[in-house]
């Protein structure tokens, strides 16, 4: 009997959600520790306390207002230009053997390249406003979408378009009717991994020239050395983010009927 | 008059010139399909069954030769076909019912209508009941139904099978052949069987078809005078016997050619 509680103790810290839990308060006093035995320059490591009520100042407050509604516009219009122009482009690219044999090489190749180099060129068209960070995101979106409907795309089974085409299904129906929900599940995973892509493209861009936005404001923070205000704008950041893909995920797990079996690659961006 | 005319079709795959080698698959096929009739194509494996019912159906272009449904001509998918597919062809993303409307909703039918019609059809395969299940959740056997009721709530005037019960067992094999014969007695449908099962031809066909070894050539047709309507007690008949063999016979040579043609390549 006297082996029952160390046992139970055990069996409650071995699920995830204690290890997760145990994994962040280690990491918070390490933190603390660091910050205040003035072990490595303190103002770099600022106290938990002053994190946290920047970071309330941010939720209860106006000050970040004009920011997030930068940000989420760019994010926002980012994967709805991504995925309207990626959706399409990978489902027409994908129903063609010869096309996809030209396409696909080219679009793998373009994918590595770090979408924030053409930056600049958007400058110059769109000016330092939201819309040429919507580019980018939009551009850093647009490699997954597209290349994991074309994957999606590959797996189709024919004899399902042979199907609607016997019925005398026109081209856009069969589009619409048969190759979208079969590839559903690839493109949701495309559009998730685009989101991570988009997020990262138009902060980054922020970072650079801009005049709004919270990658803007780490930036700014930066600059006055406002230590603890960019970490809490870090950790915001960090929330809202994963808050996305949570909504995400959620949202597709009721869109697609069919229970998706296996792995989702999607849920590591 | 025939419903469905075939005349001097053939089937060469590969373009010249692109450097491949041709191949020939249905080589000069012509014949005539009645209304109401229960006709099959049997025949080795790999001589050209699927490709002419794919010809047939619209979904490849014939090389040469005509092809008539009724008095028109056609090269394509017509209204009046159906198809059923050799592979597991039901949509796995939507529901039996939604499997079944398919067709409807592509050509426009109201809804009320069209789940009026899928409900029917369901009822008439035996899948009554499911209408809310999808494929992952059905057997072999009652994903045909469904791809069968599929084609046949848009009413085809001609329904073409390939090798629709191939991937299933014997006896669910032979139940269902039994099912297709009521469907088609109460919606007294034509219907063109392609298989290589001689037993399954010989049980639910008026004819026969048998075809070479590839390139496939007409190289016979049995009439099949077993009384109508039949069930499956019909296999244990001494006619049915000699029917099987008379088949066979014509097919025993074509089959062994068919074999040697893959030795051959490998
Ligand atoms: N798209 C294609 N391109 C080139 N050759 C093809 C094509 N489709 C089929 N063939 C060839 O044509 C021949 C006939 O094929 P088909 O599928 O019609 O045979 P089948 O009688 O249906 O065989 P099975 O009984 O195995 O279903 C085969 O030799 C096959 O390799
Ligand atoms: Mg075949």
């Amino acid at each position: 009997m006297a082996n029952a509680k160390p046992s139970a103790i055990a069996a409650a810290i071995h699920t995830p959600l204690a290890v997760q839990a145990l994994t962040l308060a280690g990491v918070v006093a390490i933190w603390e520790f660091i910050g205040r035995s003035g072990l490595l320059f303190p103002e770099l490591f600022p106290s938990l306390s002053e994190i946290l009520q920047s970071l309330w100042v941010y939720v209860s407050t106006p000050v970040m207002i004009p920011h997030l509604k930068a940000s989420l516009f760019e994010v926002g219009g980012a994967i709805l230009v991504a995925a309207l122009s990626g959706i399409p482009l990978g489902i027409l690219w994908g129903s063609k053997k010869s096309w996809l044999e030209i396409v696909e090489p080219l679009i793998l190749y373009a994918a590595v390249v770090p979408k924030i180099v053409i930056f600049p060129v958007f400058i110059l068209f769109l000016g330092i406003d939201v819309y040429s960070k919507l580019a980018v995101g939009a551009i850093a979106a647009f490699f997954p979408i597209s290349l994991l409907t074309i994957a999606g795309m590959r797996e189709v089974k024919k004899v399902y378009v042979d199907v609607a085409r016997t019925i005398g299904a026109t081209p856009l129906q069969i589009a619409k009717n048969v190759y979208l929900p079969a590839i559903a599940g690839q493109v949701f995973t495309g559009i998730r991994i685009g989101l991570g892509a988009a997020v990262t493209g138009a902060l980054l861009a922020e970072t650079k020239i801009a005049k709004a936005g919270l990658g803007f404001m780490i930036v700014e923070y930066y600059g006055q050395f406002r230590i603890a205000d960019m970490y809490s704008l870090l950790l915001f950041i960090f929330i809202l983010a994963s808050l996305a893909n949570w909504a995400m995920k959620s949202l597709f797990g009721v869109l697609s009927p069919v229970s998706r079996k296996g792995g989702d690659a999607g849920m590591y961006f | 008059m025939a419903i469905l005319t075939l005349r001097n079709v053939s089937k060469v795959f590969g373009e010249p010139d692109n450097g491949a080698a041709l191949v020939p698959a249905v080589d000069n096929v012509s014949l005539d399909v009645e209304a109401g009739e229960f006709f099959s194509i049997i025949g080795p494996s790999g001589c050209g069954k699927s490709t002419l019912l794919r010809v047939i159906g619209g979904l490849l272009p014939a090389t040469s030769g005509e092809l008539y449904v009724g008095a028109e001509k056609v090269a394509g998918p017509h209204p009046w076909l159906g198809f059923v597919f050799q592979e597991e062809s039901t949509f796995p993303w939507r529901t039996t019912l939604g499997n079944v409307e398919f067709g409807l909703e592509m050509r426009g039918v109201a809804p009320d209508e069209r789940r009026r019609k899928a409900k029917e059809m369901i009822g008439l395969v035996g899948l009554s009941g499911f209408e809310d299940r999808y494929p992952s959740e059905l057997s072999g056997g009652m994903k045909q139904r469904v791809a069968i009721a599929r084609a046949l709530v848009l009413e085809p005037k001609i329904l073409l099978m390939d090798e629709p019960f191939g991937a299933l067992d014997e006896q669910t094999r032979i139940i269902l052949g039994e099912e297709l014969m009521r469907i088609r007695d109460q919606l007294k449908q034509t219907i063109i069987l392609v298989t290589h099962n001689i037993n399954e031809s010989v049980q639910l066909s008026d004819r026969v078809m048998i075809m070479t070894a590839r390139p496939g050539r007409v190289k016979e047709i049995v009439a099949i005078d077993l009384p109508q309507p039949r069930d499956s007690s019909i296999i244990a008949s001494d006619r049915f016997g000699k029917l099987v063999a008379q088949v066979w016979n014509a097919l025993r040579e074509e089959s062994i050619r068919s074999f040697r043609q893959t030795e051959q390549r490998n």
